[in-house]
């Protein structure tokens, strides 16, 4: 970071290279398809402003909130009234189970992503910071400027009303069922 | 909850997103092309001129994302867009000014002090006839409306000069959205050698509700100076012209 905000170059590559994954992520729960164009543009934003970037403070969570904040207003500018539309793929890093374990599994992945889709934003970006770009409590209250104790009652609000915007036939079992029949 | 949890540890894993490998080259490429420093306002002046092709429908930032991208600049926690549209029919000048305007409660200066914050600035030499307060989205917007008199006449909104202040942090979205329609002049100003934005001619505006961007119904503004000091936004509106309201601008203390 000290080198990138000294002008150099490859310094700055750098931080986009560590930093790529988690960025997307964050765009894309609060913008969807734009997110390649907001991830650009939020590093482009982020290291020109480097200058205001405390030094003893956390990065990745000051990029991640640049980040979101460029996403919302990227999605706020192409129609706020445009439903979301996130997505997930058949691809994965993990092992692969049976075609119906998967069939079952990408089903579910559809339901709770498409359910995740219509929460508010606020929402959205708090499950997206633990669970997309994997930070730490301490890490989200940097992002979202709170408290950790804030984090965890956003969290669990979150949290609450993704549950309650999946539909009725939704259950929690599938997906434990499956996994336990494939460690079994 | 482990189930959901688990469930969404699924989805992460499965979004259908792509890293990209150009990513720090073009974003390399960009830096280079407009340094740290460097005003980008002038690729917005240009597009001033061809902007009287946009085609925005409804209340001019809702519709047509393309077009709606390709013009807009920010000052502070200000953004200003183009569009064609006239801006919005306002009602007339109100006894509560606080919801025609949407500023928020009533308060005084002494309270404000109280609270402690945003360094409170004001006109040189005049006290305000109203203190407001209001929260957006989090952030205190702190409104000085002053009485018209025969140097500063009314606005559409009955006051002679609103005075706005709010903290605009770097990374925070804009909290108010100014739309210039074909009626209105854009100018880059500079008020003590800050940046600055000068409106001339009604524009609508609205202001940002909360995280999901829901927005206070527009209103008219009248003509505008805005600008930004040390993450201060400050928002001057009068039907004053621009030498006068700059005039006022730089005696604010």
């Amino acid at each position: 970071v000290e080198r990138a905000r000294d002008g150099d170059p490859r310094a700055c590559e750098l931080l986009v290279e560590r930093h790529q994954r988690a960025a997307l992520r964050i765009a894309y729960a609060v913008a969807g398809s734009d997110a390649d164009d907001v991830v650009q543009e939020a590093f482009v934003k982020a290291l020109r402003n480097l200058h205001r970037f405390r030094s003893d403070g956390q990065f990745r969570p000051w990029l991640l909130r640049i980040v979101a904040n460029e996403a919302s207003n990227a999605r706020r500018s192409a129609g706020r009234r445009r439903a979301l539309a996130l997505r997930t793929t058949p691809q994965s890093d993990v092992t692969v189970g049976s075609p119906e374990d998967d069939a079952v599994l990408a089903e579910r992945r559809g339901t709770v992503v498409a359910a995740l889709a219509t929460l508010p934003e606020r929402d959205r970006l708090v499950i997206a910071y633990r669970w997309f770009a994997d930070l730490s409590e301490t890490e989200i209250a940097a992002a979202m400027q709170c408290r950790p104790g804030t984090v965890k009652s956003r969290l669990s609000r979150a949290h609450a009303r993704l549950r309650a915007a999946l539909p009725p036939g939704y259950t929690t079992s599938t997906l434990t069922a499956v996994e336990e029949e494939r460690s079994g | 909850v482990a189930d959901l949890e688990a469930d969404l540890q699924d989805v992460s894993r499965h979004l259908a997103i792509v890293e990209d490998p150009g990513l720090p080259a073009r974003v390399s490429a960009a830096l280079a092309a407009e340094p740290h420093g460097a005003r980008p306002i002038r690729r917005h002046r240009r597009a001033i001129l061809a902007a009287a092709a946009v085609a925005i429908v409804g209340t001019g930032w809702t519709a047509a994302p393309a077009l709606a991208e390709w013009w807009r600049t920010r000052v502070g926690g200000i953004e200003i867009r183009r569009t064609p549209d006239r801006p919005p029919a306002t009602s007339p000048p109100s006894a509560d000014l606080g919801a025609a305007l949407g500023l928020g409660r009533r308060t005084t200066l002494a309270e404000l002090r109280a609270a402690g914050g945003l360094g409170l600035r004001k006109l040189s030499g005049r006290d305000p006839s109203q203190v407001w307060v209001g929260d957006v989205d989090g952030i205190r917007v702190v409104s000085l409306v002053y009485e018209p008199t025969a140097t500063s006449p009314a606005t559409v909104s009955g006051v002679g000069v609103l005075l706005q202040q709010f903290a605009s942090p770097m990374a925070a979205p804009a909290l108010m959205m100014k739309g210039a329609g074909p009626g209105t002049r854009v100018e880059d100003v500079s008020v003590r050698g800050a940046r600055g934005v000068w409106l001339e001619g009604g524009h609508g505006i609205v202001l940002r509700a909360d995280g999901d961007a829901l927005f206070a119904p527009a209103r008219l503004a009248a003509n505008t100076l805005a600008w930004e000091v040390d993450g201060v936004t400050y928002r001057l509106e009068s039907a004053l012209d621009q030498e006068a309201a700059l005039g006022l601008a730089r005696s604010i203390r």
